[in-house]
């Protein structure tokens, strides 16, 4: 089968699930969609871009927190304050991408996650306006008490994120994004404004979170600053890292894998991160390209009987 | 001579105090091909870094067609057409070898359309011999076929009126040797392209420059045709100390 032709096998079936499914796992895969946006957005920028911002859970809490105060404390229409919550985490993103522009590795790490934990301590703080961890009543976007079209939106939304990332990594800014990824000095001798396109990535990754996040607080109808924690964005880093970076089905993969183990997990409480992480560790280690990679080699060794492309290591010898 | 495509104005850069170029000044006529050669450390590097925009100079001014490029950012000097390769080959890693060959029509300023970039791209490849690995990553490659695509990708700006080329030679099979000889000869004729080339093999220098600049710890020393330039007392002293003779010659240990 060509990959087109199993991407619409796959949807449509995703789309036919809740006439199997009770409520509950409709709801487990409206959060599974949710995640899939967070986590492709997310290797937008950190897989394919190489720039590893710990603030994107922050990104979607502010898209979250903006839509809801709009709609809450401006009576702003629910679809209205969604799109201007994503544009106000869009915004912020194209600010901290800006303030970090000259940051390498380890630096930039530190300083996002400095935001979002900051953006997070605001939240609770400034109780007056969002009512701090008593947690803000958010309207809801649809006049249903129904999973199911929450579930078809949220399909929709996460389908139309990774359609659109694959279409923009084809174009010439994808080829630009992975030249800053690999070396950023000779993307640069080579013409690329990378400045513009680092920019650039920042603002479009926090701008899908904040959309996300908005998206999500008026379906769950209650937020809290307790979902700007870092626990969440250690999720997004195990659900692209498992499911295979830069690929797009990766953090798909991962997302949903991670979100309905997570649930089936849950007596285990705190216990399900601990093995997350661990096979996190193990996979870094081990099998980098993940879960997508895994996938792709048992497939052609299915239709070829062998392996057909070497996987290499990320680390090559030193020049 | 016509008018310079370049002109090294008094250009200094130091690092910690220490001088890696000082105050060298020389031009570079379009179309030509210029040798930079120079004992190992005589910073060559560094100006090829200054001229490209890597670095930003603590004095001087660097002109390109008379307009100042000096302070400029790396991108917007490709803009104008200055190309490099490195001396450490640098290729986009997790790229295919194509894909490195097309990343400078994906520069800000081309406008090229995609099917002529892939196109001329393709003929790059075959030109340098990696035709059959272009769907390869470029991590894959040895050193010496790094150094070949690093200098496809340099060969595939546009516009393009000067390449900085680094040391290309280095590790390079004869064979290839000569066909990147070839290339350099080829595009120069046919583009009017102007090659600033670093190297310390002087039989190809001698080969392809009609005039060498010397640089020792971090200053223009001489210029000229090769084989004048090896005769100079001054590079003769700066290659071998005081009481050295002749290490330029064209026959001489470190050509082919
Ligand atoms: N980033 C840097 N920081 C500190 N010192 C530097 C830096 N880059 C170059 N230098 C110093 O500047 C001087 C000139 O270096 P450069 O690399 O330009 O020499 P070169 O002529 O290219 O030598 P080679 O033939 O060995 O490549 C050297 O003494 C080097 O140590
Ligand atoms: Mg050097």
């Amino acid at each position: 089968m060509r990959p087109p032709v199993l991407i619409a096998c796959g949807l449509g079936a995703a789309a036919l699930l809740p006439l199997l499914l009770g409520t509950y796992p409709i709801h487990v895969l409206t959060v599974a969609c949710y995640y899939v946006i967070l986590a492709s957005s997310w290797n937008l920028i950190a897989g394919y871009t190489g720039l590893f911002s710990l603030a994107h859970h922050a990104f979607a809490g502010i898209g979250a927190y903006a839509s809801a105060l709009l709609a809450v404390r401006a009576g702003a229409p629910v679809p209205a304050a969604i799109v201007c919550g994503g544009l106000c985490a869009g915004a912020a993103g194209y600010g901290l991408g800006s303030v970090t522009l000259r940051m390498r590795a380890l630096y930039l790490a530190l300083a996002t996650w400095a935001f979002a934990e900051s953006a997070r301590i605001v939240v609770s703080m400034e109780y007056g306006v969002t009512r701090g961890d008593l947690g803000l009543a958010v309207p809801l976007l649809l006049p249903t008490s129904s999973p199911r079209p929450y579930y078809e939106l949220f399909l929709v939304c996460a389908a139309a994120t990774v359609a659109g990332l694959a279409l923009l990594l084809r174009s010439r800014i994808g080829y630009r994004l992975r030249a800053i990824r690999d070396d950023e000095t000779v993307a640069r001798a080579a013409g690329v404004d990378t400045v513009r396109w680092k920019r650039f990535v920042f603002g479009m990754s926090s701008g899908i979170a904040g959309l996300a996040g908005a998206l999500y607080g008026h379906y769950v109808g209650l937020l809290s600053p307790a979902a700007m924690q870092f626990d969440e964005m250690a999720l997004i880093i195990i659900m692209v890292i498992l499911g295979g970076q830069r690929t797009l089905v990766g953090p798909v993969i991962g997302a949903v894998v991670v979100e309905v183990a997570s649930e089936g997990l849950r007596a285990y409480g705190q216990l399900r991160m601990v093995v997350f992480a661990l096979l996190v560790l193990a996979i870094m280690r081990v099998y980098p390209p993940g879960l997508a990679g895994l996938g792709r080699a048992l497939w052609t060794r299915l239709r070829h009987g062998q392996p057909r492309r070497r996987y290499h290591r990320a680390s090559g010898p030193a020049t | 001579m016509a008018d310079p495509l370049l002109s090294i104005l008094g250009v200094r850069k130091l690092f910690g105090g220490v001088a890696a170029v000082c105050d060298v000044a020389m031009t570079v006529a379009a179309g030509e091909i210029r040798g930079l050669i120079g004992p190992n450390g005589s910073g060559k590097t560094t100006l090829l870094n200054l001229i490209g925009g890597q670095e930003r100079p603590d004095g001087g001014e660097i002109r390109l067609d008379g307009r100042r490029i000096s302070g400029l950012p790396a991108d917007r000097i490709a803009a104008l057409g200055v190309a490099r390769t490195f001396q450490v080959p640098r290729v986009f890693r997790s790229m295919t070898v194509l894909d490195n060959v097309l990343v400078p029509a994906c520069a800000d300023h081309r406008r090229t359309a995609w099917a002529q970039a892939r196109g001329r791209a393709e003929t790059l490849l075959r030109l340098t011999r990696l035709d059959a690995m272009g769907r390869m990553e470029a991590r894959a490659l040895s050193g010496g076929q790094a150094m070949l695509l690093q200098m496809a990708r340099c060969l595939a700006a546009e516009p393009l009126v000067l390449c900085l080329l680094d040391e290309p030679f280095a590790g390079v099979h004869p064979a290839i040797k000569a066909r990147m000889i070839e290339t350099i000869v080829q595009i120069n004729r046919e583009r009017g392209v102007a090659f600033l080339i670093v190297s310390h093999e002087m039989s190809v220098l001698g080969q392809l420059a009609p005039r060498v600049s010397v640089m020792h710890n971090g200053a223009w020393i001489a210029e000229g045709p090769l084989a004048d330039v090896a005769g100079n007392p001054r590079v003769v002293e700066a290659y071998l100390g005081r009481g050295g003779s002749g290490p330029l010659s064209p026959a001489a240990p470190g050509g082919v």
